[in-house]
């Protein structure tokens, strides 16, 4: 081919005659198209996978993180966690849970009609209403090695080890405070705390309505 | 015509009109930038997918965004040639000496312009291209290639001069390979 590209108009010409028999592929706007419509729904499908796994990994540990190490698997709710029977409120640091009373690690069987458990890592609360009825116990005088204390605006009574809140085989509460009511007497026992510490928390977080 | 899904209507049928009219002038451009015909229609399908990804910036002047594409397309081959010549290979003798292994590389060593543009440096090659092939101004080749605009009007100049004596060269041998065939 002897092209001499004397001037710009005979370079334009002689490409445009060299390069008449270089057309693309037919369909090549739908190929084009084809293949965004491909990477469009794999960008999806990789999103979709990231969230996932991110969420795989997130709830979980967000999960653990607020429910402070508690094995039993009850959710937990962040600040102070409160903890009724009747018209008493014991109000609890943020790192306790409710816990169904009957099946804490506290509970005392004492088949007491209003109670409430609240646990956390290593720690247990339990509060109910001493049962009525029981000679010597509920209501009577304090029982033997019991110490009398001021717990608040309450006067209380802090039972001895190895403590049966009812007569009828109940567990014994391995720490309990007795406040004393008008009608019946209230009972806060614990495990995994210390008598005095029991006492410190009862007298900031107590109150009657 | 198929809608694309979250796309106006208008978006599909707009390019596909683009392609048709200027498909045939970008791979020409391509054929000559790069080395085979295959790897300037891969080059080609994906300077028009970036288009179409953004075609509503692009639709406003679809031909000077998608050649700017396209040659950014071949930059990145060539770079990438260089960095991993065991695995591209190095690019075959394309001399007409040189024994020819198949019908397509026969069809491309007919193109002697093309050949003969690609043994020029990089920058008048595509100076040469833009100008020339796409038919852009001194201007838009500039603002493409990301360089000044006098470096375009030089790098044309040599590049123009540069082929003159390429093509002689070529017609020359022709010449002698006639009068004393091998």
């Amino acid at each position: 081919m002897s092209i001499h590209a004397d001037d710009e108009f005979n370079l334009r010409l002689a490409l445009m005659s060299e390069l008449d028999d270089v057309t693309p592929r037919a369909g090549l706007a739908d190929s084009v198209i084809a293949r965004y419509r491909k990477g469009r729904r794999r960008r999806f499908a990789g999103v979709v996978g990231l969230f996932v796994v991110f969420a795989g990994i997130g709830v979980p540990v967000g999960i653990a993180s607020t429910s402070g190490g508690a094995s039993d698997g009850t959710a937990a709710r962040s600040g102070p966690v409160a903890l009724r029977v009747g018209s008493y409120t014991l109000t609890l640091p943020g790192r306790y849970h409710l816990s169904d009373a009957k099946a804490a690690p506290c509970a005392a069987g004492a088949g007491a009609a209003q109670e409430a458990a609240a646990v956390a890592s290593g720690t247990c609360i339990l509060m109910f209403f001493m049962p009525p009825g029981v000679p010597g116990q509920a209501g009577q005088d304090e029982p033997r090695g019991a110490r009398e204390v001021t717990v608040g605006r309450y006067r209380a009574w802090l039972a001895p080890s190895g403590y049966l809140p009812s007569g009828d085989g109940p567990a014994p509460v391995p720490t309990a405070l007795v406040i004393e009511g008008d009608g019946q007497d209230l009972v806060i026992g614990a495990s995994g705390l210390s008598r005095s510490a029991l006492v410190s928390l009862v007298s900031a977080g107590l109150a009657a309505a | 015509m198929r809608r694309v899904l979250g796309a106006p209507p208008s978006r599909e049928a707009e390019f596909t009109e683009f392609v048709e009219a200027a498909s045939a002038r970008l791979l020409r451009a391509a054929l000559v930038l790069l080395d085979t015909r295959e790897e300037a229609e891969d080059a080609l399908q994906l300077a028009l997918l970036r288009t179409y990804r953004r075609w509503d910036r692009a639709r406003q002047a679809p031909e000077a965004y998608s050649r700017t594409v396209l040659v950014n397309v071949c930059r990145e081959r060539w770079r990438y040639r260089a960095r991993h010549p065991q695995v591209t290979g190095v690019p075959a003798d394309t001399s007409p000496q040189s024994v020819v292994t198949s019908f397509t590389e026969a069809v491309d060593r007919r193109h002697v312009l093309v050949r003969v543009l690609r043994r020029l440096p990089a920058v008048q090659r595509e100076v040469l291209v833009f100008r020339y092939m796409l038919d852009a101004s001194v201007a838009d080749t500039a603002a493409a290639l990301d360089i000044a605009e006098g470096t375009v009007k030089s790098a044309a100049s040599r590049g123009l001069d540069q082929l003159r004596i390429l093509l002689s060269a070529e017609y020359e041998d022709k010449k002698v390979r006639r009068v004393h065939p091998r």
